[in-house]
């Protein structure tokens, strides 16, 4: 297959119609398409698979473009299509894909038609041809199998996916695209035609033409097998799907396994954030805690701790209290009025009221307990000493308590900090709890799905016999009649061809996986240097070995430069087969160059293996196109520069309008 | 009449030089049908049988 013109209408940015022709030059087999970022590369890319296939991977899935459609009238009517002229198998078709839009009276787009989808060829007369309709889809399928499409038609920024794609868990039909695109698929047409469930095949249109008019078992008995053909063809499909659905299952559960055994952090951290909560909430409590035990200190100790300055000055002060001490010593209140009640003092001196001697007393009383000065002044003493007592722990205790509202905030934004820092690294993380669960519902499904199949397999061996014994009775009477005889020899030579085409399919299939091994390997090896070697399983799965471990032959797990160059290892190397099986003598192997189209294919690679890619790309292609931004393009041009035959430019317009401009 | 390697196929006994000349024609047919899809698969099985039924009466 090789791409000639393309040319979009109204198709996104692509506005009006816009041609682009593709080199074919077979010396200058490099088409570049260059623009900035933004500028339409990824939406040219998409023209293609829109126009083959009528899916894009765009979340917006109207094709119509924003300035054709703002500039629409209500009732107005405007259409999208991408023509795409190639050839295959040296014929020239164009496949067109249209798609109409239309505004209601209020002038809001109305959901648009279905795509229209045509196929047309020039026939051998020169004159234009359609392929019919219920065929378009068919002939697509030979042109350009959609489960191989993603490969010639490569996204840059499709890696991480192409990359578990290529490695494992591809379809039937992607085994079956690949061998067709190696050339096989004369064999599988031939040996199809020769038996398979299709009434029209060799050997079930002969079982339908038995001559029933000598023995009306014989139409019975065929009745019968068919009969046991749908059952076994049931199983054979059933069998299939649950190979697929193992596949799935499989993948899920290893992709389960992956994730418990990186989230398994996920419970220590979980863990962790609940130690830090609770720290936090033991800080609020204790500096509340702290901040009441202040002020209760405070309260209760202050008057003490601030008066003591002045306690122990008046203390000092009073320490001469004794010369203040008019009083005499041990004589008390009750002493003076005794010597007045008595009428006499102690110095025999008569006591009367108001005389000298009273006056005297009675100024003595304002000086002896228990109105004293001394007693006072000793009573003071006292109680400063007891409440200097009580101020004295006041610092220490407002300090300590203190320490621990100030440690509080420090510490709490310590501990908040650390909780931020375990809820971030949570965000991305599952709940392992609930992926364990999944885990066991797709390990209990793989458990099912093989007790189906171990069943299933049981029925289809217990279909086979009944159909072999049956086939043997009608055998016995049809070669009673000649009719009968004819047909059963006919039958015979149909099942001979086909199993000599079957082992010469079989072994020609593991012939051509074992070449394409060595093919992609041969590339693989020049485009990544390393110690790693592919290999191909039977369905096509590509498995990377370790080659300086000796005896260690299990997948590995690689880098992004690593991936990228496996898929462009493999997609080469099935390109490279499938040009190179043309010029086999082998008249059974047909097959067909194919191209490369590649949206930002150097965008994952350094300057080292840019310069490999491009200098293989061109080699092993019939055909490449690139898409690629500036700083890429000038390196891809670098390299390339010989083998370019074709140059354009993104011109864009404003963010609606990008025009194919030629360099 | 020469000696004809013979071979036994579903207990029907067949020419397998026959057998081989049809064999040829069949790939014929199919690698250029192929290429020209000239013929869908029903017309393809149609072509097989008429290669198988005028080399079995070409005795």
């Amino acid at each position: 297959m090789l791409l000639r013109n393309l040319r979009l209408t109204n198709f996104r940015q692509f506005k009006g119609d816009q041609p682009i022709s593709f080199s074919t030059n077979p010396d200058r087999n490099v088409t570049i398409i260059m623009g900035e970022n933004g500028s339409g590369k990824t939406t040219l890319a998409q023209a293609f698979t829109w126009c083959l296939y009528g899916d894009t991977d765009f979340e917006d899935k109207s094709m119509l473009s924003k300035a054709v459609a703002q500039n629409m009238l209500p009732n107005e009517e405007a259409n999208v299509r991408v023509d795409l002229d190639l050839v295959h198998n040296g014929m020239e078709y164009t496949i067109i894909r249209e798609q109409r839009y239309s505004k209601d009276s209020s002038g809001s787009l109305r959901r648009p038609s279905q795509t229209i989808f045509k196929i047309t060829y020039k026939g051998s007369d020169g004159q234009r041809e359609f392929v019919p309709d219920l065929e378009t889809d068919l002939r697509m399928k030979e042109i350009l199998p959609r489960e191989l499409s993603k490969y010639f038609f490569f996204n840059g920024e499709r890696i991480e996916k192409m990359s578990k794609e290529i490695r494992r868990g591809k379809s039937k039909e992607f085994a079956e695209a690949v061998k067709s695109l190696l050339g096989l698929s004369a064999f599988t047409a031939a040996l199809d035609h020769l038996k398979s469930r299709s009434s029209s095949s060799v050997i079930r249109s002969y079982d339908n033409s038995y001559n029933a008019g000598s023995d009306a078992r014989i139409a019975q008995y065929t009745k019968e097998i068919d009969d046991f053909d749908d059952e076994i063809e049931a199983i054979t499909r059933r069998l299939a799907e649950i190979e697929n659905e193992e596949a799935i299952a499989q993948d899920k559960c290893d992709e389960l396994e992956e994730k418990i055994s990186k989230f398994k952090d996920s419970e220590v951290l979980t863990k962790e954030r609940e130690r830090l909560r609770n720290k936090l909430n033991g800080l609020i409590s204790s500096k509340a805690s702290s901040t009441t035990a202040l002020l209760r200190s405070f309260n209760k100790n202050a008057q003490q701790y601030f008066a003591k300055k002045m306690m122990k000055d008046a203390l000092q002060r009073l320490s001469e209290a004794d010369k203040l001490d008019k009083g005499i010593p041990d004589i008390h209140e009750r002493t003076i009025k005794f010597l007045i009640d008595r009428g006499f003092c102690i110095c025999g001196n008569k006591i009367v009221f108001n005389n000298e001697a009273y006056k005297e007393l009675m100024k003595v009383l304002d000086y002896i307990p228990p109105q004293s000065l001394g007693s006072l002044i000793g009573q003071f003493v006292r109680d400063c000493e007891l409440k200097s007592k009580g101020g004295s722990s006041l610092f220490e205790e407002v300090s300590e308590q203190y320490r621990v509202i100030r440690d509080f905030e420090t510490d709490y934004a310590e501990v908040e900090k650390n909780i931020k820092l375990v809820e971030q690294r949570l965000v991305n993380m599952e709940n392992v709890g609930e992926l364990q669960k999944d885990l066991i519902n797709y390990e209990s499904r793989l458990k099912g799905l093989k007790t189906e199949r171990d069943n299933l397999n049981k029925e289809h061996g217990s279909y086979e016999n009944k159909k072999k014994y049956k086939v043997a009775d009608r055998k016995e009477l049809t070669l009673k009649d000649e009719t009968n005889r004819k047909i059963e020899v006919y039958k015979a030579y149909a099942q001979y061809m086909y199993d000599v085409l079957f082992d010469d399919y079989t072994q020609k299939e593991a012939e051509t996986r074992n070449q394409l091994q060595e093919t992609v390997n041969g590339i693989f090896k020049h485009i990544y240097n390393g110690g790693l070697s592919l290999s191909l399983d039977e369905n096509y799965n590509v498995n990377i070995i370790v080659n300086d471990f000796e005896g260690y032959n299990s997948d590995v797990e690689t880098s992004t430069a690593q991936r990228i160059s496996v898929i462009f290892a493999f997609i080469a190397g099935v390109i490279k087969m499938a040009r190179d099986s043309q010029n086999d003598e082998n008249e059974m192997l047909v097959s067909e160059p194919y191209p490369l189209v590649m949206d930002a294919p150097l965008s994952a690679f350094d300057k080292t293996r840019i310069q490999t890619v491009c200098d293989t790309l061109p080699k092993v292609a019939e055909q490449v196109i690139i898409f690629i931004k500036d700083t890429d393009g000038e390196l891809a041009e670098t390299y390339m520069g010989q083998q370019v035959g074709a140059r354009y430019l993104f011109e864009k317009k404003n963010e609606f309008e990008t025009y194919l401009v030629t360099r | 009449m020469a000696d004809t390697e013979t071979k036994t196929i579903n207990s029907v006994e067949i020419d397998v030089e026959k057998a081989n000349r049809m064999l040829k024609r069949l790939i014929v047919k199919e690698t250029a049908n192929i290429k020209t899809k000239r013929y869908n698969d029903g017309e393809m099985a149609k072509q097989i049988k008429k290669i198988i039924e005028e080399e079995v009466v070409c005795y």
